[in-house]
Parts: structure tokens; sequence; C-alpha cells
């Protein structure tokens, strides 16, 4: 049994000096997950951060090359963070962080991100509450669940008890001289309110591309964003140069078909209208990720609902779109 | 208890899609949960579940210039919006400018007490609604609600931008480069804003490229600053931006700022006449400012 | 700051400012060599973002120079000028970078002298002010054309 707050500190007791630790820091406008320079800060009184573990697998600007003319010069820039430690994410972002690895893995691997998923210890914090936009359960996941976690603490009486997921998780609980504990006593989870349906719509995404109902259900949607750079699942990105004259730098930075301009073109613009770009949000979670590597691209964490300024709520929308009602 | 003005504007909703020759009613309905959000209501059951309440905090206005609303409109057919005295004065600059043919708007002016946000835990009014002139909006074809002794809302709609003119030039500096690291260039403000209707903005141009792409605090300074100077003369003060950014950036403030300078130093009040010119395009030879020019 | 040279750019329309700014060339009149000039069509066409990118990029100053009121050469190009960049200057102030580093002229095609001071003073005023490092710092981290941060600004 150990609190938090306490295995952050044998974090940084072992590793302060080498490892890269993220862990969840209250700002004005929300808990986010960073990078923390010390135990004090964390903060755990918070359902979900609002950023998610992308900032640290697939960060939203990550420089990839520099380039000097006048030098001749081109340097590929790495990522030397090391062993990454992050300790408190959600059951939900650590599941999202398997499903990408499935996505961005594979034959053609993204290197930077398996990379640093490669030198990663997630140490998640089972959830002991949750709020009306959660519904991890319907997505095959819940609040203690252990899919994507290498360590995970589950709430008990006085603490958490902590569980070693996988050999990673094994080891690194060893090097910080934390004991697993192998009793039972977990609080039960809170319950999750909130279901989404998914009976039916594989079938019916399949065979609806240009159904009418992608513009009633997606009416709505400005378009804005926000869903899709808050989702722990969507992954798009663009690289971008930032150059003067001579010398300059290459960028991954994050991008969203919610963009007009993601799919526009020299000769046109294939996607046109705001219900063509949320058919494909919707598409490529619930039917091409599983098309492709078998899994689907939602976790159930919420945020898409929680922060949507117009209230698109797509689990209302999961169950609107294969039924049987009438416009 | 369900106020009195949402019986009204559900009653006069059910008119204008019967009789009235509306296609489309923009206004608030709820969700499931009880949650306020825009509702496009084409049809007499739809105007039923229109609400009104103080978590009608949406600036309906931007649905005007997107499909299905553009569409309708561009038909030649009429749709309706329900307004409050901030989001009219976005419906009288989109006329202004031309993107919004009067005769075809129906404007439903609701009179407001001034909104709160969902998860604002008991903090009062939104900051956007401090000082407001416009409970009774100034522009409207129906008004909803009764005039009689509406007083403005207490508050200096101005108090944040004053407290950081208060600053030194360095501390304002600081407070805005770190609104600028926190950006992540998500454009929810930009897609919130009635006022951004260019079918490309100038952000998305690359050749050449004006503005970065890349979530820097370079890049992002020049869009936040070049989307302030677009909207100079033409903010409703609505305050959607501010809501909608997902890290907390008071981008408003920005523009309640110019507003208020270009109040008093050329005399322009944004959105309160259709017949009244555009602040950016138009001028007044004699009497615009240019002491300042050598 | 005796290392630090200004680095100013210019934006002068076509058929006044600039015309004036050749003939202060052609007449010999004596004046600082730190500006460098953008001929545009006319100062109306000057859009915030052009100023602003001017800075970002390394830009310590900039001027915008039009007709004088009512010798638009497009009739109503400068008046247009006045009132955007007045609240770009406000804009500037605003976020905590200095206005006067946004000079805004009226300088006929006939000013060669009057070009050679606003060239003087506005370099004096940008020698006083010292360098914009503040936009600089943005991207220390980067090495795209920002150039290094000078002592002293």
């Amino acid at each position: 049994m150990i609190t938090v707050p306490d295995l952050l500190r044998r974090v940084f007791e072992k590793g302060g000096e080498t490892y890269t630790i993220f862990a969840p820091i209250r700002r004005d406008y929300g808990v986010m997950i960073e990078r923390v320079a010390g135990p004090e800060d964390i903060s755990l009184d918070h359902v979900l951060t609002r950023n998610t573990l992308k900032d640290v697998m697939l960060p939203s600007c990550e420089p990839l090359a520099r380039y000097d003319l006048e030098r001749g010069a081109l340097e590929p820039l790495k990522d030397d963070s090391g062993t990454i430690v992050v300790v408190g994410t959600r059951p939900c972002d650590a599941a999202a962080q398997a499903i990408l690895d499935k996505i961005l893995g594979g034959e053609v691997a993204d290197e930077r991100y398996m990379d640093r998923r490669r030198r990663t210890v997630m140490v998640t914090v089972g959830c002991s509450r949750a709020d009306s936009a959660c519904f991890c359960t319907s997505m095959g996941y819940g609040p203690h669940d252990e899919t994507g976690s290498d360590v995970l603490l589950l709430p008990a009486e006085g603490g958490y008890l902590v569980r070693a997921i996988t050999d990673r998780g094994r080891a690194f609980l060893s090097e910080i001289g934390v004991p697993e504990d192998k009793e039972e006593g977990v609080t039960p989870p809170p319950e999750i309110t909130r279901k989404a349906t998914t009976e039916g719509l594989k079938d019916w995404l399949d065979k609806n591309f240009d159904h009418c109902r992608w513009e009633e259900v997606s009416e709505n949607c400005l378009s804005c964003g926000i869903c899709y750079y808050l989702c722990p699942t969507c992954h798009c990105f663009d690289i971008v140069d930032e150059a003067g004259l001579t010398r300059g730098e290459r960028l991954r930075v994050w991008d969203s078909c919610s963009f007009k301009g993601f799919t526009k073109m020299a000769s046109h613009q294939p996607r046109v209208g705001r219900h063509a770009r949320y058919r494909q949000r919707i598409m490529h979670k619930f039917k091409y990720t599983v098309d492709n590597v078998g899994e689907t691209a939602c976790v159930g964490d919420g945020r898409c609902i929680r922060f949507c300024p117009v209230g698109v709520d797509i689990t209302e929308i999961l169950e609107k779109l294969p039924s049987e009602e009438e416009a | 208890m369900v106020d009195e003005r949402e019986g009204a504007l559900r009653q006069k909703a059910e008119d204008l899609l019967s009789q009235g020759g509306v296609k489309l009613v923009i206004g608030y309905g709820k969700n499931a949960l009880g949650e306020v959000r825009p509702l496009l209501a084409r049809t007499r059951a739809h105007a039923r579940s229109l609400v009104w309440n103080s978590s009608c905090v949406h600036n309906l206005a931007v649905y005007l210039t997107r499909e299905p609303a553009a569409g309708i409109l561009r038909r030649g057919e009429k749709v309706a919006v329900v307004v409050k005295g901030c989001d009219a004065r976005a419906v009288v600059t989109l006329i202004q400018e031309g993107q919004v043919p009067r005769e075809l708007v129906h404007v439903m002016g609701v009179i407001c007490d001034g909104v709160t946000y969902p998860d604002a835990d008991g903090a009062g009014l939104a900051v956007k609604c401090g000082g407001c002139q416009v409970r009774v909006p100034s522009f409207y074809n129906d008004l909803v609600g009764d005039p009689e002794g509406v007083e403005p809302l207490p508050g200096n709609p101005l108090a944040d931008a004053e407290d950081l003119l208060a600053e030194t030039e360095d501390e304002r500096w600081a407070f805005w480069r770190e609104q600028m690291e926190k950006c992540m260039r998500c454009y929810a403000c930009r897609e919130a804003c009635p006022m951004c209707y260019c079918k490309e903005c100038i952000t998305e141009k690359s050749r050449p490229q004006w503005i970065d792409r890349a979530p820097l605090p370079r890049g992002n300074l020049a869009y936040h600053l070049v989307r302030a100077a677009h909207l100079a003369g033409r903010c409703s003060s609505c305050g959607e931006c501010t809501r909608v950014c997902p890290v907390g950036i008071p981008v408003d403030m920005l523009n309640r700022f110019l507003t208020s300078r270009i109040r008093t130093a050329f005399g322009h009040e944004c959105g309160v006449d259709c017949e009244a010119e555009a602040f950016q395009s138009t001028f007044n030879k004699a009497e615009d400012p240019e002491d300042y020019i050598r | 700051m005796a290392d630090f040279k200004p680095r100013i750019v210019a934006f002068l329309c076509n058929w006044c400012s600039y015309a004036g700014a050749d003939l202060a060339g052609t007449t010999r009149e004596k004046h600082r060599a730190d500006v460098r000039i953008v001929r545009v069509p006319c100062s109306g066409r000057v859009d915030v973002t052009l100023v602003l990118k001017a800075f970002e990029r390394g830009a310590d100053g900039v001027i915008v120079g039009g007709c004088h009121p009512g010798d638009c050469h497009y009739i109503t190009g400068n008046y247009t000028t006045r009132r955007r960049m007045f609240v770009l200057r406000e804009l500037l102030s605003f976020i905590g970078i200095e206005p006067e580093r946004l000079q805004v002229t009226w300088c006929s095609a006939s000013e060669g002298a009057k070009w050679a001071e606003v060239v003087d003073e506005t370099c004096s005023v940008i020698d006083r002010l010292g360098p914009l490092n503040k936009i600089k710092q943005l991207t220390e981290n980067l090495i795209s054309e920002a150039k290094e941060i000078t002592p002293g600004g």
C-alpha cells in the first residue's frame, strides 16, 4: 500500500537525475499531465487530465531535423529523453497508448513514437471517481482496467494497492524499492453512468458512407478541432518547416481531419462540408482502425464530450447512426 | 421553474416554422442530461424543445454562415436565430458585411440576465457579462421578455484589460508570452467566432506562409495578433473564443481592449446599425486620428 | 549598445513614399543605412500580417510609408492604412511591445529630405529602444533566421 506522492518521491529518489518524469499538475484552467521537476506539485483530485499522454508520446511540436544551407549541414535531431516515467495517468489514457502502439507500430512503424514507448514506464492510477462524460466501460475498458499499464495503482482504504502488470513494471518497482501488493481490498470502481452502444455500428458504417444521417448528427459541429487535439487516440500529424532564408527546422506538428485544409489538394477538395469531416472522425475510429489493426480507436475517456463547445455527443451519435428511426 | 421567456420562444418558433416561411430556427436546446447546447429546429416538435436559461451561452450567429443555414439563405429562404444582446451585434455585423441578407434573417432577441458557464462552480456570471449594456438586444424582429425596468448589469467589462494596462510593458509581455506558450493551435477560437467566416483563413495560406503552422510561441503570437487585428471594430464581445479555449487563454481580452480603444478614438460601436459602414473598410477623412503619423 | 545596428524594414507605397526615398538617393540626402525598403503598390496594401511578419523575423522596427491623405494614387487606400496602423500600434502596446517600433509616415514623391529625416529619426528611436529581443526570445530554441539575442535589449 502506498500513496501516489510517496511513490513519486521514490521515483525521484532513484531517478530524479536520469528519468524524464511526467505527472498531473494543477494549472489555473485544469489539471494537465506535464514534465515535473519534483514530487511536490502532483495533483490527484481530478477525474482526468485535460491533456492526454500524446503530449508525452506524440508531442504537438517535435523537431525532427535542422538544416543550414550555408554550412551545407542537415542534422537529424534525436529525442534523448532517456527513461520516461509517467506517474498518475488514468486507465483510459494508458489503454489509448496500447491502441496507438498498434496503429503507429507494426510493419511500418513510427520509429520516434515506438522508441519513446519502449523507454516508457506507465504507472497508472485507477479511478476513484468518474464524471458524466466517462464511458470507458462501453468501449471495453474500465476505471481499474490494466490495458497499457506497466504498474497499476488501485484505490484502497488509506492509499493505493500496487500491482505490477508487465515485466517492465515489475522490474521498475524493484528498482525504486516499492513492493507489489498481492492482497485484496480494492475499493469498488466508480459507476460509469454514461453508456455507448456499438451494436450494429460497424455493419452500418461499412454500408452507409453516403447516408443523409451524417448531416443530421453533425449539425452542431463547428469543426473546431478540440475533440481531435484532446482525444488520446487521434494521431494525425503534419510536417512543417520553420525556416528562414538559409536555416531552418523540420517539425512534426499535430493536424486534424476537422481542418478544411487537411484533405485539400491542388486539384480540388474531396471532403466538402463539416458533416464529411465529422464522418471521417467516426469512420476512422470505428471502422478503418478496426479494419486495419483490429482495434476501435476510442477508449471512452469522454474528453470530446466534456470539451465540445456545442454539445456534440459521440455516444448519442453512435446510437443514432445505425438506428432504425426516421430522420 | 421554467422561465416564461422559454414558453414565448417556443411559441414564436412554432409560429415561424408553420406560417412564417422560416425553414430553420437556430436556438438553444438540451441534451439528455439537461445541458444546454445549440438546436437547429426545423419542425414544430423541435421548436417545442427550445429552451431559455442562464446556460444559453453560445453565440448562435456562428451558424448563419455555415450549412445548413447558409444553404437555406442562398436559396432565398428564411432562417430565424435566437440571440442575446451580444449575439445580436454579430448578426448586425454579418448583415453590414453582406454575409447574410437582412430580409432573410428573422432575429428573435431575448432579454438576457447574464449567462453562467457550466463548469464555473458558482463563480457567478461570465466575465464577458460584466457591465453589459445590451441586456435588451438593440436589434431584433421579435423581442422575447419584458424590457420594462431592465438595467445594465453591474461590473466593468474591461477590468482584466485595465489590470494588465496598469502593469509595466515587460509584465504585460510576460503575461502574453505565457499565454502563447500554452496555445496549441486547435483554432477553436476561430471556428467559434461568427466573424471568422473567411473561406480560407490567412493562417492556412502556405504560398507564402504568413503565419507559422507549428504551435510554437512565435507563430501563436502572430496568429492571435492577426486575428485580433482582423476583428478590430467587428468583434461582438460575445466571449465565445475564451469560453472554448481548452487551455484557458483569455483570447477575448485582446478583442475587448481593441473594441474600447476603437470606441474612444473613432466613435465606432460594433453591431448596432445594419446600415452603418464596416469599420475597417471605411474611414472618416477629417477625424480619424493621425497624430501618431510623422 | 555601440554594437547594435538596428534592422528596420520599410513598406513604402510605389507612388509617393518610395519615389520620395528614391529622390533622397538621387539628391544625395545623407541618412543612415539601416532601413531596408519593400515596395508595395499602396500603403493600404500593408496588412498587419506583413508588419508582424517583419517583427517576427528579426526587424527591430518597421516603417510604413504612404501618400498624404487626399493624394493616394488609388484615392482612398491611405485612409484605411491610417485606421489599420492605429489599431496595430494599440495592439502592440497592449501586449507589451513598444508601439514606437512601428512608425507610419506620409511622405510624398517630392519629399526626399523628409524621407532622410524619417530614416534618421526612426533609427535613433530604435537605437534607444534597442533590439526587439522579446520576439527573438520566443524562438530561442529554433535556428531559423532569428538573429542572436543582442545584449542590452
